[in-house]
């Protein structure tokens, strides 16, 4: 017996399922027998029966053990639900309240982290993001055209190569006699396809930039210039060259950083412009570099400059603001969305704006568990009986806590469906206030929904289980007996939830209030010139040739009170030329401007004179009082300046955004050949003057279209991204306030149910319906006060920080402070208020009668 | 008092009768044979455990046996109030036997 034993083997997993299913009593006993009967079997019968014999009652077990487990789990829930909805069902506007706040908080949480992940990802669609650089110069990062090709004949590190060039403005492309604006455009080497990844539509990507004179539109340019037509193969004339589209790619995705409507082969920028993209010396491209797999940027790096530096005849010997010039280094690509200093027409993201809102995101998310572990912990004692009746009922405390997290979990759950349905209705909003479309289809995502699932799960565990504990924990005696628990008051605990809550809220109005009058700072600040009544306009070439003429004409309308010709299009577009003044050099930001422009922009002279008509020739120089300062000059007027006669200088003037400081300028005198016109006009009858603007321009550029700008609104296009902050900020303050409310409220009117025979007691005995207010006020207010003092530091902290972007900025002002704790404290004492002043007011002998 | 099934009846006289061998196999080899047909180990154990439950036997754990994976054998012995429910059960059966008369 003991051989075979050992030769037959037992049925380990068998077994193994059988201990799990049996039933724990006769455990013992049961399994040993079943062993036995195994081996006596084994002997007997052969092995083989025996196992198929044990296997067969294993599987007998199993189904009776299935359903008894689930039978019961699932009554037990059936119960859960059912006692939930009963619940529900009895205090309408607490549980109301509570899955309102929790989904308008989770409302704001998905849709700040859609944002956020937008950002973050941005670019996410190219395939090569990680391996694509950029080569980061001095020159605002602009690169010499040969410098591509060195790179990627020299190492094998650097797959490929492509040049950008960023087309300057708006561009006319003119199809059959009609002309089209397409505003950005990029001369591009042909591997841009090879590098990036946009979709082509139509043509062979490949070879569609190989030539000089061929273009790829994107499909819906193509659209509007073709309509229904194959537009490959067509010929466009775009500023007197002839393209032939070769090519047709999709929209260019709102979360690419580079932004473009049309690109041109590179080789015709050759043509256009011999020797410019041969030229060692001319920064004017951006050169990306894709690098392969499993690459060391910074080896690269370090490789590459000391190679590039190499180039340079003599480096070593230069001075260190030469050297600063052509410092090299590798952007990454998917950084380059949050890098300011780029080139080109790109967006660009600012990354505080990311953490601010990830912040704020987890604010309101935060704000919105706490209502919902405050409002579930308030219902205590309406639960309370309901404990104690479990408990008597044999029910055990991990039987408890698993009803209270279920029902949380139940909730939420409620609650995220209820965000789901709100964020699909309100996104089209949200789109407006951010600017831009967020694709969302990803929400459908099967994996997406899993996660969403698993989030709520968490949520309602995260929440529910502080209310779980606290209610497991009631003592039967206590709770049977009627006597209330702890905390009719409030928990420390609850009491310590309000305080962050409102710590939140105040920290977001002050930033609320911040921002505003940061906005309102910038819109009213004196640029130094009349912004609101100059307006400008382009002009083409021929038309440029012909500028006195045109101002002639124009100054006959008795609205028109100046008008002037200058190269400055709109703040935030910069030429800047070195200079030289007794021997110390200055980039300085150069307008090239006709002797009108002092007077039409109402700039004023404070040294010397204005440009002379006839008299001064080209390239007289005006300096503003900044490049005065920086070159050091005691008495400027009559100085050379490169070469140049300086013969005035200007007040400062902010010809750039207020996230600047003013800084050099130098005023080229210029007469013909500008492209800008500025008009001053006097503010009646605004659009009866630029009607006759608009005539006069039709006159003498025919074909070419007239479109105008105020120099307010230039300006204001600067801030866009301030503007958006400001708004959003907006919002979800209100948002974070809304909830607060909505569970200060839901605490309020709990205490006042809670307290209702003490008011009665206290009204019989004479209080005054003011002292029942204050008494039932008081708290609350205590909380907001020590609300105040905690956000008070944090508000200062972070709103000094978000100051920091700009030059031009008010001071954290203690007022704006007190204002924001007080409108908090007024919103708290309204919401609690309006439940006091019910709980005063009503007849002692209704809330003491019911005993 | 509640009466005992008549699985419990079988079982608990079968316990009786093995006495001091009265583990689950023996039970069950012993009721299969008494009853003629198979009884399966959970309709041996199921009455097993009311009857423990009820208080009519109790279990006594043997030594750990190798020939049972290293479980002792739980033996089984029933209890004075055991004794008493069987005796009554005996009683009442014989009272209504007395008057079933014409059974053939």
């Amino acid at each position: 017996m003991k051989n075979s034993e050992e030769q037959v083997k037992f049925p380990k997993i068998a077994n193994w399922i059988l201990r799990r299913t049996i039933s724990k009593k006769i455990q013992d006993g049961a399994l040993g027998d079943f062993h036995e009967i195994y081996f006596g079997m084994a002997e007997e019968n052969g092995p083989l029966q025996a196992k198929l014999w044990y296997w067969s009652q294993v599987l007998k077990s199993v189904p009776s053990f299935l359903y008894d487990s689930v039978y019961w789990r699932v009554s037990m829930f059936k119960n859960y639900l059912k006692i939930t909805l009963r619940s529900i069902q009895k205090n309408k506007i607490h549980y109301f309240i509570n899955i309102t706040g929790l989904s308008v908080g989770l409302v704001v949480f998905i849709f700040i982290a859609s944002y956020v992940l937008n950002e973050v990802n941005h670019d996410g669609f190219h395939e090569n993001r990680d391996r694509i650089y950029q080569i980061g110069t001095g020159w605002h990062n602009g690169t010499p055209g040969p410098m591509a090709e060195l790179l990627r004949d020299r190492f094998p590190e650097v797959l490929s190569t492509v040049r950008f060039r960023y087309n300057y403005g708006e561009k006319n492309f003119r199809y059959k006699e009609k002309n089209y604006k397409i505003e950005h455009s990029y001369f591009v080497d042909p591997t841009v396809f090879e590098v990036f990844s946009f979709p082509v539509l139509q043509g062979n990507p490949n070879t569609a930039l190989d030539s000089p004179f061929s273009m790829v539109l994107t499909k819906s340019e193509a659209e509007k210039i073709f309509g229904e037509k194959d537009p490959i193969g067509k010929v466009l004339n775009v500023e007197g060259q002839d393209l032939e589209v070769k090519a047709v790619i999709d929209d260019v995705p709102q979360n690419s950083t580079i932004q473009f409507r049309a690109l041109i082969s590179f080789q015709t920028l050759n043509r256009i412009s011999p020797g410019l993209i041969n030229n060692v010396n001319s920064m004017l491209f951006q050169t990306y570099l894709l690098f392969p797999e499993n690459h060391d940027p910074a080896e690269i790096e370090s490789k590459l400059s000391q190679f590039l530096y190499s180039q340079y005849d003599g480096y070593d010997q230069w001075p260190q603001s030469l050297r600063e010039r052509v410092k090299f280094s590798l952007r990454p690509f998917k950084l380059l969305y949050f890098d300011r200093d780029r080139g080109g027409s790109m967006i660009h993201g600012n990354i505080q704006n990311v953490y601010i809102f990830s912040a704020v995101a987890l604010f309101v998310l935060g704000i919105a568990l706490i209502n919902f572990i405050n409002l579930s912990t308030a219902t205590a004692s309406v639960r309370a009986k309901e404990v104690g009746m479990r408990k008597v009922l044999g029910s055990s405390r991990s039987q408890l806590l698993k009803q209270f997290l279920s029902e949380s979990v139940f909730l939420v759950f409620g609650a995220t469906i209820l965000a789901c349905i709100l964020v699909g209705m309100l996104r089209s909003r949200f789109f407006e206030l951010i600017g831009k479309r967020i694709e969302f289809e990803y929400m459908f995502n099967p994996a997406v929904l899993l996660l969403f699932i698993l989030f709520a799960v968490f949520i309602g565990l995260v929440s529910g289980i502080y209310p779980a504990i606290y209610l497991s924990s009631f003592q039967v005696p206590n709770v049977l007996h009627g006597r209330s628990q702890k905390g009719s008051k409030g928990g420390l605990f609850r009491r310590a939830l309000i305080i962050v809550q409102f710590t939140v809220s105040i920290v977001l109005i002050v930033g609320t209030l911040m921002v505003g009058r940061q906005m309102d700072y910038i819109r009213n600040r004196d640029l130094g010139f009349d912004k609101n009544q100059v307006l400008w306009f382009e002009i083409n070439d021929s038309l440029r040739n012909k500028t006195e003429v045109l101002k002639t004409k124009l100054r006959e309308h008795s609205n028109i009170q100046s008008v002037a010709t200058s190269n400055y299009t709109k703040p935030g577009v910069r030429s800047m030329w070195g200079q030289t003044w007794n021997e110390k050099q200055l980039d300085i930001d150069v307008f090239l401007v006709d002797p009108d422009y002092i007077e039409t922009m109402g700039l004023k002279i404070v040294e010397g004179r204005n440009f002379l008509r006839g008299s001064d020739r080209n390239r007289t120089y005006i300096l503003n009082e900044s490049a005065i300062r920086e070159f050091g000059m005691d008495s400027p007027v009559g100085e050379i300046v490169s070469r140049n006669t300086l013969v005035g200088v200007v007040k400062d003037f902010h010809f750039r955004s207020l996230h600047h400081e003013i800084g050099p300028l130098l005023l080229a005198y210029q007469m013909d050949a500008n492209p800008i016109v500025n008009v001053r006009i006097s503010t009646e009858n605004v659009s009866q003057t630029i009607g006759f603007i608009k005539m006069a321009f039709n006159e003498l550029a025919s074909g070419s279209p007239f479109e105008y700008h105020f120099f307010d609104e230039s300006f204001e296009a600067l801030y866009q991204r301030e503007q958006k902050f400001e708004k959003l900020f907006f919002f979800f303050s209100a948002f974070a306030i809304f909830i607060a409310c909505l569970g200060l409220f839901g605490l309020a009117s709990f205490m006042a149910e809670q307290r209702t025979k003490e008011i009665g007691i206290r009204k019989v005995l004479g209080a005054s319906i003011g002292s029942v207010v204050m008494l039932m006020t008081r708290e609350f207010t205590k909380w907001v006060v020590l609300a105040n003092v905690i956000a008070w530091p944090i508000a200062y902290f972070a709103m000094t920080r978000w100051l920091q972007n700009f030059a031009y900025r008010i001071n954290a002002e203690v007022w704006v402070f007190v204002v924001a704790g007080l409108i908090a404290l007024f919103i708290a004492l309204l919401t609690v208020g309006t439940k006091a002043i019910k709980a005063a007011i009503s007849n002692p002998a209704d809330s003491l009668r019911y005993e | 008092m509640h009466l005992l099934s008549r699985a419990e009846e079988i079982i608990l006289m079968a316990i009786v009768n093995l006495k001091d061998n009265a583990y689950g196999i023996a039970i069950r080899q012993y009721v299969s044979k008494a009853t003629g047909f198979k009884w399966s180990i959970g309709a041996v154990y199921a009455p097993l455990h009311r009857l423990e439950e009820k208080g009519y036997v109790k279990t006594i754990k043997g030594e750990p046996i190798k020939e049972r994976g290293g479980r002792s054998k739980i033996y089984y012995q029933i209890t004075q109030d055991g004794k008493e429910a069987l005796l009554k059960l005996r009683t009442v059966n014989e009272n209504i036997w007395k008057r079933v008369s014409a059974l053939e």
